[in-house]
């Protein structure tokens, strides 16, 4: 290696771990302050780059920007917490990044509306334009100025943390929220302070990152998946290892990318798991999963309805005849379809709810089981045979299959590292079905001939799919009721309540997880397996994690906890989502705001809408009148949800 | 459940609730899905002020008496900006059309658009929505090629003629179709125009740098399969690839730099080409640029200044000087006071090629249409195209230009520096491995 090539690594090394410093910094202080994982974190950085941007228009000064713009960020993202999070604080961290996921969907859709979805060319500041030679090389001076700032910034946060009376409180408040209590400190109000830091530092990571990356509305994507694996490298809430974990990293990702550009997608991901496995809390993370705080636990118990329940077998008699009625309409297919495609969210919906509403564990992967079920049935068909039956039981095997190793790898870590590991698998498979286009078609996917069923059935048939899809759907929540009332279903409750009281009673925890990671991941393989029957065709975007985040939605939409809910949330948020997309352009803003009012009013979702009812209307009809006609549930007066 | 046989008034009374709401879902996803139904009119106006843009002012009152075209744009994600070009494209072309050429079969066109979210599912679920519940009589659009790719094989299940814009050569190679036709030039027709001129004039040493995704493996693949069919000495430096969706090229870029590559070969658009370009700006690249894709309107206003000096093959340009060109400039610019654009020029040229078949055709029959189009040759803004018979791909002549500062607007220019004939840019029948199935 020349002196050349050194002096551009040790250069490239330096400018992008600084970059990943700056950009996770910002997530780290307010996870490791308030146990939040921000999911608007990137789209905080993505509003920072495009306010830089218009401050820049307006003013033509690049100082005034790199200020103005994250001040209005951070006030903005104080608002945010003000409003929603502040008060659900001592609610489960599935609360959490659900809430940050709605503000993600609102921001995304304000973004584009204002700024348009083009990407944005932001000017060089004169001063910070050009090259310069450092050594043998020419350089860019706006690199060695990012350089230069990011260490500033990162060295100035550590020091507010590690020397003022500010970070003194937060950090005793992160330890033991009761003691500083009890010293009269207001600790909610740091939180609040902490949140702004956070966006704050989100968003000048944005305006700085904005002139020598494109300012565009997918920014924010890339920024939240770098600060989600930099700080889980560096040890969940430990501001000192993100910095650490940015460096390591930032050099890492050069190196691959000078010397082994084919798998320089992959390196995030790599270096992830490579440090999990062999120091699951992080490199400096000395971080105690702070149980109380991890935990999903109810008010109140809502039991899975029975198949055999009058008001289950009066849904399905309906669901039966509803494609004999459509018979007379010739343009009918296309609203059975939709319906039959709700029934496979359903599914989807289903096996995500029993990870995470019945064991508690939220996974933020759910993607890779889907798409490991779609492409299961599109590579069979494409190599050897268009049976549904053969192509089915491949998906269920190998999402099965998969979700047990994601189980033993990430099982015994608790909480929000769950949550992590899964993302990060999800997303991984989603790069490797973007590269390895010889075997999963790229990104432009594969389109398959018509799956058959039994060798007769064509099941690119509307009327005979929706059957297939309806007893699937059936078969699969049988199956999964009946396993959540086993002895092994009570088991998992026991592990969602106190982790700790089940491994005392002597059960194997981690086996648990693992084994009910794998129902799910199979009953996520059936979902897929259906949508590509359906779709005739599959694509990496079926991996993709907004795929998983929607899952989640569709869970807390419906009822976590609950199994039949999650079923109607799913079908309820694809038939939103298809007829939003009708009438409005921006339509994931609007599902952002149902998703936090959800969070924030009625965290037991669409099925508890049917206890408030109850409350009010005493013995009068509610189903007429709720917002979803489809939510029955045992209407024991004494078990009214208190909410 | 121990309650499940406890059954009065009020459970009844639920049931039917529930029923009722079930059935008021199904009535509403029905009536939504029956849009074009004639009997159902009230059903039909909601439709049309929703889901279309209605170019014309005449309003239709059943079927039988107007052409349906379904329009796939991407105006949402990360094809967002493409796709919003795309229907600023469709909806001059539906007027041009409506108005200019009286219809087609003395009949409106009727404009509807779906957005496909530049997803292929999406795509494909949105092209069953145009012909289930739209019930079009042909589709066009679409940007990325994935989305392209589904489309087609929709459209040929479902038997309806589909006008592709993405460029992958497979569309009219090996899995052409009879119903698929492309006026946008394939990918290796972009190559070839590019790819000998560019060693005669950029210099013999090239390196290639691509996005690791299907359209970058595509422009890797097509311009080594040109540079081999143009019979020139050269060399490839080195062949490196980032992952779709990079944002930092120091490395790359730097490799370059300290390399004896005489020029650039840049495969990718998007953000990816923006951040590139503005970042060999900054690291003052030595080296020529050479993309297939800087061209592209919203790309030139993206990376502003840092791809001025850069080269392109170029699909569109507005000061092209022919009549037709005029045309589509005139409606365009007295509509969106802004240059039309590839998008723009490739629904035009698309529609206006179906509508002359279905003349020639006398009617609107899939089969008919079909014949019809192959070997139709037309006056197109950018020249003179014939749709091939062989493999359903547009052949007209290619254009090599570079990249110059602002001057009219805002953001950079273009200026054509080579033609390259039809002929010499288009590979032979059976070089593209097309088969065309029967209908």
């Amino acid at each position: 290696m020349s002196t050349n090539q050194l002096a551009f690594l040790i250069l490239n090394g330096l400018a992008l771990s600084m970059l990943y410093i700056l950009i996770a910094s910002g997530f780290a202080v307010i996870f490791g302050i308030t146990d939040v994982l921000n999911f608007a974190h990137g789209v905080f950085y993505m509003l920072g780059a495009y306010l830089a941007f218009t401050v820049v228009d307006a003013t033509g000064s690049f100082a005034i920007a790199l200020i103005l713009g994250p001040l209005v960020v951070a006030g903005l993202g104080i608002g945010i917490e003000r409003l929603t999070l502040h008060y659900i604080y001592d609610r489960s961290p599935l609360y959490h990044v659900l809430i940050t996921f709605g503000v993600l969907l609102i921001v995304t859709d304000v973004v584009e509306f204002v700024w348009g979805t083009g990407t944005k060319f932001f000017p060089t500041p004169d001063l910070l334009g050009g090259a310069v030679s450092i050594g043998p090389v020419i350089y860019p001076r706006y690199r060695l100025f990012t350089i230069a700032a990011g260490a500033c910034i990162a060295f100035l946060t550590w020091a507010l943390f590690r020397y003022s009376d500010f970070g003194l409180i937060v950090r005793g408040g992160a330890q033991d929220k009761q003691t500083v209590r009890l010293m009269g400190v207001n600790i909610s109000r740091y939180y609040t302070l902490i949140f702004g830091l956070g966006t704050f530092l989100a968003a000048i990571a944005g305006a700085l990152a904005a002139p020598f990356l494109s300012v565009n509305p997918a920014m924010g994507d890339d920024a939240l998946i770098i600060a989600f694996v930099v700080v889980a490298i560096g040890g969940l809430g430990s501001f000192g290892g993100s910095i650490v974990a940015g460096v390591i990293v930032g050099f890492i990702q050069t190196i691959t990318n000078t010397f082994a550009s084919e798998i320089s997608g992959f390196v995030l991901y790599l270096l992830l798991f490579g440090v999990l496995i062999l120091k699951p809390e992080g490199i400096l993370g000395a971080y105690e999963i702070r149980e109380q705080a991890a935990k999903l636990s109810y008010d109140r118990t809502i039991d899975p309805l029975n198949l055999t329940d009058r008001r289950v077998l009066v849904v399905l008699g309906l669901l039966l005849l509803i494609p004999l009625a459509f018979e007379g309409f010739s343009l009918s297919q296309y609203g059975m379809g939709l319906i039959a495609l709700m029934f496979v969210w359903g599914i989807l919906a289903l096996s995500l709810d029993t990870v995470t509403g019945y064991t508690g564990l939220i996974s933020f992967g759910h993607a890779a089981f889907y798409g490991i079920g779609s492409y299961a049935v599109a590579l069979l068909t494409v190599h050897f045979t268009s049976s549904f039956v053969l192509g089915l039981a491949a998906a269920v095997t190998v999402a099965a299959v998969v979700a047990w190793l994601v189980g033993a790898v990430s099982a015994r870590l608790s909480g929000l590292y769950f949550a992590v590991v899964t993302f990060a698998v999800g997303q991984m498979l989603y790069q490797l079905a973007l590269s390895w286009s010889g075997f999963t078609g790229g990104s432009n996917g594969l389109a398959i001939d018509n799956v058959t069923l039994l060798g007769a059935l064509d099941l690119s048939n509307t009327f005979v799919f929706y059957y297939l899809a309806l007893s699937l759907l059936v078969l699969c929540y049988y199956l999964v009721k009946r396993i959540m009332d086993s002895p092994f279903g009570l088991q998992l409750k026991a592990i969602r309540e106190s982790e700790r009281r089940a491994k005392f009673l002597g059960y194997d925890t981690n086996k648990a997880k693992r084994r009910v990671f794998a129902i799910s991941g199979a009953v996520g393989g059936v979902a897929g397996a259906l949508f590509t029957t359906r779709q005739t065709f599959t694509s990496p975007d079926t991996l993709y994690w907004i795929v998983s985040g929607d899952a989640l939605f569709a869970v807390i939409l419906g009822g976590v906890g609950t199994l039949y809910g999650p079923i109607i949330g799913g079908a309820v948020l694809l038939g939103l989502d298809q007829a939003l997309t009708i009438y409005f352009d921006y339509w994931r803003l609007i599902l952002g705001a149902v998703l936090i009012f959800i969070v924030l009013f009625a965290p037991r979702g669409l099925v508890s809408f049917y206890y408030i009812f109850e409350d009010r209307l005493g013995d009068d009809d509610p189903a007429g009148g709720t917002a979803n006609p489809e939510t029955v549930a045992p209407r024991d007066e004494e078990e009214a949800v208190q909410e | 459940m121990s309650d499940s046989d406890w059954l009065s008034r009020r459970t009844v009374l639920k049931q039917a609730g529930v029923g009722a709401g079930l059935v008021g879902l199904a009535g509403c996803s029905s009536s939504g899905g029956d849009g074009g139904d004639e009997g159902d009119s009230g059903g039909e106006d909601t439709e049309t002020e929703a889901s279309m843009d209605e170019t014309t002012t005449t309003s239709s009152s059943g079927s039988d008496d107007e052409v349906r075209v379904g329009f796939l744009h991407p105006t949402s994600g990360p094809f967002a900006a493409l796709g919003e070009a795309q229907q600023r494209g469709s909806e001059v072309a539906t007027a041009h059309v409506n108005e200019d050429l009286g219809g087609i079969l003395g009949n409106n066109v009727r404009r509807f658009v779906e957005d496909t979210e530049g997803d292929p599912s999406t795509g494909r679920e949105m092209a069953r929505r145009h012909v289930e519940t739209n019930d079009v009589d042909v589709l066009i659009g679409g940007v990325s090629g994935a989305v392209n790719l589904s489309v087609a094989d929709y459209a040929y299940d479902v038997g309806v003629p589909y006008f592709a814009y993405g460029g992958p050569e497979e569309i009219t190679g090996e899995e052409c179709l009879p119903t698929t036709f492309r006026y946008q030039y394939s990918d290796a027709q972009i190559a070839r125009s590019g790819a000998e001129w560019a060693l005669e004039n950029l210099g013999s040493r090239v390196w290639i740098h691509i996005a690791d995704y299907a359209f970058g493996q595509s422009i890797a693949r097509t311009w080594k399969d040109a540079f081999e069919a143009s019979g020139l000495d050269y060399t490839i430096v080195n062949e490196t690839q980032t992952p779709l969706g990079t944002s930092d090229y120091s490395a790359v870029i730097s490799q370059i730099q300290s390399s004896d590559a005489d020029w650039v070969l840049q495969g990718f658009s998007g953000s990816d080409a923006v951040n590139f370009l503005s970042q060999a700006e900054q690291f003052e690249l030595g080296q020529d640029i050479m993309s297939t894709t800087n061209t592209y309107l919203p790309l030139r206003q993206g990376a502003g200044s840092s791809a001025v000096g850069t080269y392109t093959t170029i699909r569109y340009e507005p000061t092209y000087e022919s009549e037709a060109n005029q045309m589509l400039v005139d409606r365009y610019t007295s509509t969106f006071d802004e240059p039309p654009t590839d998008f723009a020029l490739v629904m035009w040229s698309s529609l206006r090629l179906y509508a002359q078949a279905a003349e020639s055709a006398g009617s609107l029959e899939t089969s008919a249409v079909v014949s019809a189009m192959e070997g139709l040759e037309s006056d197109e803004p950018m020249g003179s195209t014939t749709m091939r018979e062989c493999d359903h791909q547009a052949v007209r002549d290619g254009f090599v230009g570079r990249i110059t500062e602002p001057d009219q607007y805002d953001w950079p220019g273009q200026e054509i520096v080579a033609t390259r004939t039809a002929d010499d840019i288009t590979r032979t029948c059976e070089e593209t491995g097309c088969d065309l199935p029967s209908l």
